[in-house]
């Protein structure tokens, strides 16, 4: 293609994309074409390095949401809705901090009980068992706690996750700068992962096989299926 | 790689430029396609949208013996959104490197 008939086709591509400004593009390249002359470029040769007409003309068509780095930031009516959700979301967020304290509270607790309860007993006021029994309830109690507290690392990290995400989102919507979008859920290392898995998996077996365990042994203790009349626990 | 990704790698490496001085659309074009593999004519589309979004400015100047040609400079806001946009990049390179470099243990 030589000059007239790279700049016709260039023309006629841009007016089938509806592009405005059509004679200021077409003197821009019409200008690079004159130095690239003077530089010393055949004519058919320029072309040649220019993309094909089509797809120049496709470039020139504006799309706000197409640019990676930046949107058009919202309008000020979304922008007051959104401070206003932020309002009612950070209450709603203080609760959900709030029960990472009460889950691990709870993961405290139970460890503590659980060892108190294995260990004197006395200490602890237990309903009438045997003293193995009495041992397997609060090693039991420890399992469970080995499964709350994990519990609570993923809730923890969930609820930071959410919030990372609430704030990338809200950043979008007030200043149009975007990121690529954040999963929702928690992502760990491997290691981690692993490791928070198998005291997941020991802390559930420990909790099954004591809780069982003391069932049976109250059972055969007490020589009948509801020990807990037998030793008039409810009267 | 992403075409949309690397449009927006070429707004910045102008913006780069036009932050140094003041630029003919020739000349950000040459500078680029000389340094990176794209065809001569990408960059004025890019020059256009920049300028549309309040990131550059044009001005005519006279050249004796000559048409009035067009100089693109930055703005205000081009800077800013320059400074920002290029410490984003650094960092993104920067964790890239890393995780190309090694393994970091994720399943």
């Amino acid at each position: 293609m030589n000059k007239e008939q790279y700049l016709g086709a260039l023309k006629k591509a841009l007016c089938a994309n509806r592009v405005e400004d059509i004679d200021d593009i077409i003197s821009e390249y019409d200008e690079h074409f004159a130095r690239k002359l003077s530089d010393g470029y055949p004519e058919e040769e320029i072309a040649a390095r220019l993309e094909k007409p089509e797809i120049i003309a496709r470039q020139f068509v504006i799309e706000p949401g197409a640019d990676p780095y930046r949107r058009r930031g919202a309008n000020v009516f979304i922008k007051t809705g959104v401070i206003f959700l932020d309002i009612i979301l950070f209450v709603l967020d203080v609760v959900l901090f709030a029960f990472i304290a009460v889950f691990g509270a709870a993961a405290a607790g139970l460890t503590a009980a659980g060892a108190c309860v294995a260990a004197s007993g006395g200490f602890f006021p237990m309903p009438v068992m045997p003293a193995a029994a009495r041992i397997l309830v609060g090693v039991s109690a420890l399992g469970l706690s080995g499964l709350v507290a994990v519990g609570t690392i993923y809730y923890a990290l969930f609820v930071t996750q959410i919030n990372r995400a609430y704030f990338r989102w809200h950043r979008g919507v007030m200043t149009g700068r975007i990121s690529p979008p954040l999963s929702t859920a928690p992502r760990l290392g491997g290691k981690l992962k692993r490791r928070l898995r198998s005291v997941a998996l020991i802390s559930l077996l420990v909790f099954i096989a004591a809780i069982v365990a003391a069932f049976v042994l109250m059972n055969i203790s007490a020589g009948a299926f509801e020990f807990w009349h037998v030793w008039h626990w409810f009267e | 790689m992403n075409v949309q990704f690397k449009k927006g790698v070429f707004e910045l490496c102008v913006l780069a430029l036009l932050n140094e001085k003041d630029c003919y659309g020739y000349d950000v074009s040459e500078f680029l396609s000389r340094h990176m593999d794209i065809s001569d004519g990408t960059v004025y589309p890019i020059l256009r949208r920049l300028k549309a979004e309040g990131l550059v400015t044009t001005y005519l100047s006279e050249e004796s013996g000559g048409p009035p040609r067009k100089y693109y400079r930055i703005t205000e806001l081009g800077v800013r959104e320059y400074t920002a946009a290029r410490r984003e990049w650094l960092d993104f390179v920067k964790t890239v490197r890393r995780l190309l470099k090694g393994d970091d243990g994720n399943e």
